[in-house]
């Protein structure tokens, strides 16, 4: 059911770019991107929930907020967009954590840890120009920018070396 | 080699045996180049030349994968391929279970590749090496919708087996000692979301990387708040 989901998620992607390209629509493909992921991760999630499946939660709900991050990125001019992905994977791990908690009532170790990220996140996005770490967070990020195709290298190579567990 | 009649007498018998009418229906297609039926990512091409070359399939498919940065072109083969190539006639029948298994490891094998693949990508783009914005004369805008597309169509007539084991997922999340690295925190967390163990480090890494170290805050809340798995001696 899910390869479904991916299935027409991606044929309504290529079909809405076919009709961009040939001028019927008019949209940039990071807004039709952003739109497509948030209709995936949204019907994922729920198919999820349904068949209690954790790993395909977290990558749903992973997928549905990355696609709210782009298109607020796509569509409104925000000048510390290096920041935002600073205070993202907080809120984004403390969202997945309490969906966590959601599917398994009994688990209380991700609501707790869930909250206690929320929490951090709303801090950081409310003191990070007073904390003074903008400047920490940028070399952070520029350093990533460099080396992150050769951790996508190494990333690969060791899901092929390392032994299905 | 044996070339005794006795020798020529057991490969008549096993040639029988092989062909006579009831197991030849049986047998998997192993002479012509066939896509296969119960092993497929879009639509078994890369199995199907594995079978046929008697090698490796992750090798087929995980060059296939990399070859992509040639250009879309081995896409559009593949696909060429696809529309060709007949399906296997009488496919090896495999378990419930086997077809997990296998499905599992394709997920890997193309995980693990394309990370590799945009990993090369992008290393040649900050080198300065461009690569092509045109497929022969057709722009990219135009071919990647189209292979999109066709991409679809071959995985809506696939049939999948993810949701093998949700019945024997871990009902309670437990820090694991035997297979931990530092608190055994990452190894729970793949035993109980059924991912694993080396991607959710690595990716537990970048994050902590990204944060500046406050990541970890997440790591010891989930130790703090949990126990470890009881040890079956």
């Amino acid at each position: 059911m899910n390869k479904i989901l991916i299935a027409i998620s991606v044929f309504i992607w290529g079909f809405a770019s076919l009709l961009n390209y040939f001028g019927v629509l008019d949209f940039s493909i990071e807004n039709l991107t952003s739109i497509i992921m948030i209709a995936y991760g949204l019907s994922s999630t729920n198919l999820a929930f349904r068949q209690n499946n954790r790993r395909q939660l977290i990558i749903s709900s992973t997928i549905f907020l990355l696609g709210i991050l782009f298109i607020v990125k796509s569509n409104y001019e925000i000048t510390e967009t290096r920041s935002m992905v600073f205070v993202s994977i907080f809120l984004i791990t403390a969202s997945i954590s309490i969906l966590l908690y959601i599917e398994n009532l009994s688990q209380k170790v991700f609501l707790y840890s869930g909250m206690i990220l929320f929490i951090v996140g709303i801090l950081l996005l409310k003191f990070m120009r007073e904390l003074q770490i903008t400047f920490l967070i940028y070399k952070t990020v520029n350093l990533f920018e460099i080396f992150w195709p050769i951790i996508l290298i190494v990333f690969g190579l060791s899901i092929l070396v390392s032994k299905n567990k | 080699m044996n070339f005794s009649p006795k020798a020529k007498m057991n490969d008549q018998n096993l040639y029988e045996e092989l062909f006579s009418e009831q197991n030849y229906l049986k047998k998997p297609d192993k002479h012509g180049l066939y896509r296969s039926a119960n092993n497929s990512v879009v639509a078994g091409v890369c199995a199907g030349i594995a079978n046929y070359l008697h090698q490796d399939v992750k090798l087929i498919r995980l060059t296939t994968i990399l070859l992509l940065i040639l250009g879309w072109w081995v896409a559009v083969f593949y696909l060429v391929l696809a529309f060709m190539l007949p399906i296997e006639k009488n496919p090896k029948e495999l378990s419930y279970e086997e077809h997990y298994q296998i499905e599992q490891e394709n997920a890997r094998t193309v995980f693990a590749g394309l990370l590799i693949l945009f990993g090369i990508h992008f290393s040649l783009i900050e080198l300065g090496i461009e690569t092509s914005n045109n497929f022969f004369v057709l722009p990219n805008n135009f071919m990647i919708p189209v292979i999109a597309i066709a991409f679809s169509i071959f995985l809506f007539t696939n049939k999948f087996y993810s949701n093998y084991n949700l019945s024997e997922q871990k009902k309670s999340f437990r820090l694991i000692k035997k297979r931990k690295m530092f608190l055994g925190v990452c190894s729970g967390l793949s035993k109980y979301l059924s991912v694993d163990l080396t991607s959710l480090r690595i990716i537990f890494l970048i994050l902590l990387f990204l944060t500046l170290g406050l990541f970890s805050i997440f790591y010891f809340m989930l130790y703090l708040f949990s126990k470890y798995e009881m040890e079956i001696i």
